[in-house]
């Protein structure tokens, strides 16, 4: 009969902490890893990620501004559309067969 | 705040369940916004917006606002906290501007979809139906949530000063427990 492995013996049963600065596998969803040295100020991928939001902010107010001026939910639920009288359009699915929606009439945007 | 771990398990497997389900829908809404766009046959395209608005109110919005609350009892719940670490700082930011974006654009949708119910509705007034907007809309919130789950699995390092200060409390009471033993 072979002699036992003695390569585990005096080895703990629980798992080393994780070396200082190391990220330790984070599939366990309960358990963050120990961030040494990380009294620093936001990494770069998180700075990376405000520039792109910050950058794609300022487009969409450029384009609001420029080009898109009615966007918005308001567009369709404002209570006079270009000084027309909003047309009655009567549902008929089943969440609607008690209630009748008066909608807007189509702007011009709409109707490119 | 800890949870038993049962529960925890629980309250993930809810939360990866709402928010892939979310990104599902997502990608079957793009579909539609796409037929919607492009297709010459007036009974699809009314049927596109009328699928999109039900879609809408009874798939994504309950899935977003479901992802949204898992979300945060899985944070709350865990030792990654709410606000210490940035990738879960970020997932809040995304699902919240998320759900709100499609909490207002479901008026938009609305809207589209009681025009293409109207009856008297001309086939050939059909570009006053068709609008890019579903299409940008749900491709952005695809891109979004894309992110997110990104961020759930890589899960990138990186503090918050608010959580490198809890994280420098826990070892600091696990410091005084191991002197005391």
């Amino acid at each position: 009969m072979p002699p036992a492995p003695t390569r585990d013996i005096g080895r703990p049963l629980t798992d080393a902490p994780p070396h200082p600065g190391s990220h330790r596998d984070t599939t366990d969803d309960t358990s963050p890893p120990i961030e040494a040295g990380s009294t620093t100020g936001a990494p770069r991928w998180v700075k990376a990620f405000g520039l792109i939001a910050v950058v794609v902010v300022v487009l969409v107010i450029v384009l609001l501004l420029t080009g898109g001026g009615n966007h918005g939910p308001g567009r369709h639920t404002g209570g006079d559309a270009g000084g027309q009288t909003a047309p009655p359009v009567t549902r008929s699915g089943p969440a609607a067969q008690t209630a009748t929606r008066h909608l807007p009439a189509p702007t011009r945007r709409d109707a490119q | 705040m800890r949870s038993r771990p049962r529960l925890r398990k629980f309250a993930l497997t809810a939360h990866v369940i709402t928010s892939v389900g979310w990104l599902g829908a997502v990608v079957v809404f793009l579909a539609l916004s796409v037929v919607g766009l492009t297709s010459q046959q007036a009974p699809v395209v009314r049927a596109a917006y009328l699928a999109m608005e039900s879609i809408g109110w009874l798939v994504l919005v309950p899935l977003s606002i479901a992802s949204l609350l898992t979300g945060l009892i899985q944070a709350l719940g865990t030792k990654w906290g709410l606000l210490q670490h940035y990738w879960v700082l970020m997932k809040l930011a995304i699902n919240v501007i998320a759900t709100i974006v499609l909490l207002l654009y479901m008026q938009s949708l609305s809207y589209l979809a009681g025009l293409a119910e109207q009856t008297a509705l001309p086939d050939g007034n059909l570009d006053g139906l068709r609008s890019p907007s579903p299409a940008l809309h749900a491709a952005a919130a695809l891109l979004l949530l894309l992110v997110a789950a990104t961020l759930s699995v890589y899960k990138p390092r990186g503090m918050t000063r608010y959580g490198q200060r809890k994280q420098l409390q826990r070892r600091a009471a696990l410091s005084r427990t191991a002197t005391r033993a």
